[in-house]
């Protein structure tokens, strides 16, 4: 069965035809502009849904990167103040050997036992080194400094963790007596560092031999300490070298999910563009010889 | 039959053309008038008049032409059926509206939405966990947490206003389906007086099926033509208009049901006697649905997500202490759901108070805010409930805009069948009027034929004289 076809009908479907037409123009026009596929999750609910989980995964994976760079802040500091440290520590020590070697005056013993007293004040000095204001070997404390001038350890011995992703966590820091060895009340010649290097700077001023020699032994001991200390810190620091690289990586690869996802293929986009435009205008033209036909043309 | 019946044929028949002419006119007319149906000259031929005498019994021709009725053009059953596909896709038109309005509170895709808002938050606990001493980040954490708040409470708002906007609507609508529904009844009443007195009230009856066409779309009515021209319309079994009188409906907002923790409150369409009406279709039909359902489905979605974040973060938060030591704090607050939820009066202007290390580890131990940032890829946690919730909102999104569409389309479908039984074609307009003018100027023809004809009877022969 046919129908009739009336004039409002007509009408009607004609600007039906029109706006559909203006609305891919527009649609397609909107995607270039705004350079996204879509501009609404309802859109396109899927690729938007793999979207969300993509940007989030990438702005995690930039945070990941942060903590790791702050845990690389961390280590770097700790290893530079601990070769500083070691220097120090072959100062001290081949000091000391002067200092055993029994043709010194009670002077030059009084010169040499100063000596390694500044060293030890250095040290001091260098165990404080700071990370971000915090002391890198003060564990968890809120206290400005690891140790007292006078060696007592201030800090605690809390970890210092970083996420470095879902569920990955990676220890930073070494605290104090971890690194220079637990203080002595009894014996300070092998007390911690500190006590072990003013002990023997008395033995020097003392010209007490056997003492020196304890004391260089003691001073073996904590440097064996404090190039493990490195080991662990260049260990870490190399972790975070490899998880930075990876985690530069995966910034890399989910951007670029998220671009395929949010972004308009800019080539595709112009042809559905001009395809559009091409319909539009059949559309337009169609339309307007249709509208100018009518009997009324043919009768006189 | 008499000299004279030629006379009176082709008068007969100038009145019916010219009766075509003037119906032609009318349609022409209102070719763009909206509900105007097409009518018709339906002429029949006089039977001749009874003879008698001389002429009784010979075999005789008509008595010309008249005009039986001007009809209607247009299908009830087709009409019936555009005025249920309008309704449908009028109340879908309005669901896919709210529905995208919903999507816009919500927000999922912009880079200030909940979602992004949340993944901020969990990133600033991490940079936390990278300076727990320092107060600057102390403070950027906690205006991330009130952001997360502030980001539910608005779309919670939006919600509200959307809710009330829809409510508003309603109730407007309701008393335009009163009025209409009294116009109809006023139209019937005109229309009985018209058929009474022999004229065809056509006009009248295109108004009133204009009429109830506007009333289905605001609601889905069943519209019964009787016999006598009037129509019947009942709204989910209540009577609206019948015989010449309609009884109207009136709109309740209803206080939230008991254990609604929403507050918003419910449209309700009740009829005269006091029952509930469902609306089942139309605008209004569609007002009504996402005021009770949609709006508030996504409301409560949002209430849940804002309890859950507030109970899920606040777990964690106060099994910490403050760089002040202080412990026990929650960071969120919630009292009802999303429309209030903000950081605790404990935590406000306290960034010390941020909860960075485990209770009774180092000051500056930063455990606890690494656990809070780890909630992030949580797979039942706060944010993967976010990407739930948008992702849900987005396919319901989807579906309400392919079903509107969808209904739209055959709602056209089924006014183009209708339109195409009853509306005005100018080509056949135009081709019914060369017909008419035609026919007319025949008649005239005939006229002047047998005026001649009694001329030469009565001039030039010798008859009579």
């Amino acid at each position: 069965m046919s129908f009739r076809i009336t004039d409002s009908r007509l009408n009607h479907q004609r600007t039906t035809r029109i706006e559909a037409g203006r609305r891919k123009l527009a649609k397609a026009e909107e995607q270039i502009s705004t350079g996204r596929r879509f501009q609404r999750a309802s859109e396109q609910p899927t690729d938007a849904s793999k979207l969300l989980r993509h940007s989030r995964r990438l702005e995690r994976v930039q945070q990941f990167k942060r903590n790791s760079e702050n845990g690389r802040l961390w280590s770097d500091t700790a290893d530079q103040a601990l070769q500083s440290i070691s220097r120090e520590m072959t100062r001290a020590r081949t000091l000391a050997v002067q200092g055993a070697n029994e043709t010194n005056g009670p002077e030059q013993l009084q010169t040499i036992a100063t000596d390694i007293r500044a060293i030890a004040d250095s040290l001091i000095t260098l165990s404080n080194t700071k990370v971000l204001g915090r002391p890198v070997f003060g564990g968890t404390t809120d206290s400005s400094d690891a140790y007292a001038s006078d060696g007592t350890y201030l800090g605690d011995f809390g970890v210092v963790r970083r996420t470095i992703d879902t569920g990955q966590v990676v220890g930073i820091n070494s605290d104090g007596p971890d690194v220079f060895g637990v203080s002595s009340v009894g014996d300070p010649l092998t007390g911690d560092l500190f006590q072990t290097i003013r002990a023997m700077a008395d033995a020097v001023e003392a010209g007490d031999t056997a003492e020196i020699r304890r004391g260089m032994e003691s001073v073996d001991v904590a440097a064996n300490r404090i190039a493990s200390a490195e080991g662990r810190v260049g260990a870490v620091s190399q972790q975070l070298d490899s998880i930075d690289d990876r985690l530069a990586g995966e910034v890399i690869s989910v951007g670029e999910r998220v671009s395929k996802l949010r972004d308009v293929d800019l080539a595709e986009a112009v042809i559905r563009l001009s395809s559009a435009e091409a319909s539009y205008k059949a559309t337009l033209s169609a339309t307007s010889r249709g509208l100018s036909i009518s009997l009324l043309d043919f009768l006189r | 039959m008499s000299n004279f019946a030629g006379l009176s044929t082709g008068y007969t028949a100038l009145v019916a053309h010219r009766r075509r002419i003037d119906v032609i006119s009318e349609n022409i007319a209102n070719i763009n008038t909206p509900g105007y149906h097409r009518q018709t000259v339906e002429l029949e031929s006089l039977a001749a008049p009874k003879t008698i005498g001389f002429w009784a019994g010979k075999r005789d021709t008509g008595g010309g032409v008249n005009v039986r009725s001007i009809s209607r053009a247009g299908s009830s059953l087709l009409e019936d059926n555009a005025r249920q596909a309008t309704s449908v896709a009028d109340q879908m038109a309005v669901e896919e509206d709210v529905m995208l309005q919903i999507e816009d509170a919500v927000s999922g895709l912009s880079d200030r939405g909940i979602r992004a808002e949340f993944d901020s938050l969990w990133n600033a606990f991490d940079d936390l966990a990278s300076l727990p001493e320092d107060l600057g980040v102390r403070r950027v954490t906690l205006e991330r947490a009130e952001a997360v708040g502030r980001s539910l409470r608005s779309a919670a708002k939006s919600l509200n206003t959307l809710h009330l906007t829809q409510m508003a609507t309603a109730e407007v609508q309701v008393s335009q389906v009163n009025e209409l529904a009294n116009s109809i009844a006023a139209l019937d009443r005109q229309i009985i007086g018209g058929q009474a007195s022999g004229a065809a009230p056509n006009g009248l009856i295109d108004q009133r099926d204009l009429m109830v066409s506007e009333l289905s779309s605001l609601v889905d009515v069943s519209a019964v033509p009787e016999s006598d021209g009037q129509v019947t319309i009942t709204l989910d079994g209540f009577l609206i208009v019948g015989d010449g009188r309609s009884r109207p409906v009136s709109y309740e907002a209803q206080p939230a049901p008991l254990g609604d923790a929403t507050g918003l409150s419910v449209a309700v369409l009740v009829g005269g006697d006091g029952r509930e009406l469902t609306p089942g279709g139309g605008s209004l039909g569609g007002l009504i649905g996402a005021a009770n359902n949609l709006i508030r489905h996504e409301r409560q979605a949002l209430d849940e997500l804002a309890v859950f974040t507030a109970n899920t973060v606040n777990a964690i938060h106060s099994s910490g202490a403050g760089l002040d030591g202080s412990t026990g704090h929650d960071l969120f607050e919630v009292t009802t759901g999303a429309i209030d939820i903000r950081i605790s009066a404990d935590l406000d202007g306290h960034p010390e108070r941020l909860a960075a290390a485990q209770a009774g580890a180092g000051v500056l131990d930063e455990s606890n805010a690494r656990a809070l940032a780890g909630l992030s890829e949580d797979p039942d946690g706060p944010s993967a409930r976010v990407g739930h919730l948008i992702d849900t909102l987005s396919v319901r999104v989807s579906a309400a805009i392919a079903r509107s569409e969808a209904a739209e389309k055959s709602a056209d479908s089924a006014t183009g069948l209708a339109e195409a039984s009853g509306g005005v074609s100018l080509d056949q307009e135009l081709t019914d009027l060369i017909t008419a003018q035609r026919s007319y100027e025949a008649a005239a023809r005939l006229i002047t034929a047998a005026d001649q004809m009694l001329q030469t009877l009565m001039t030039t022969g010798l008859v009579g004289r």
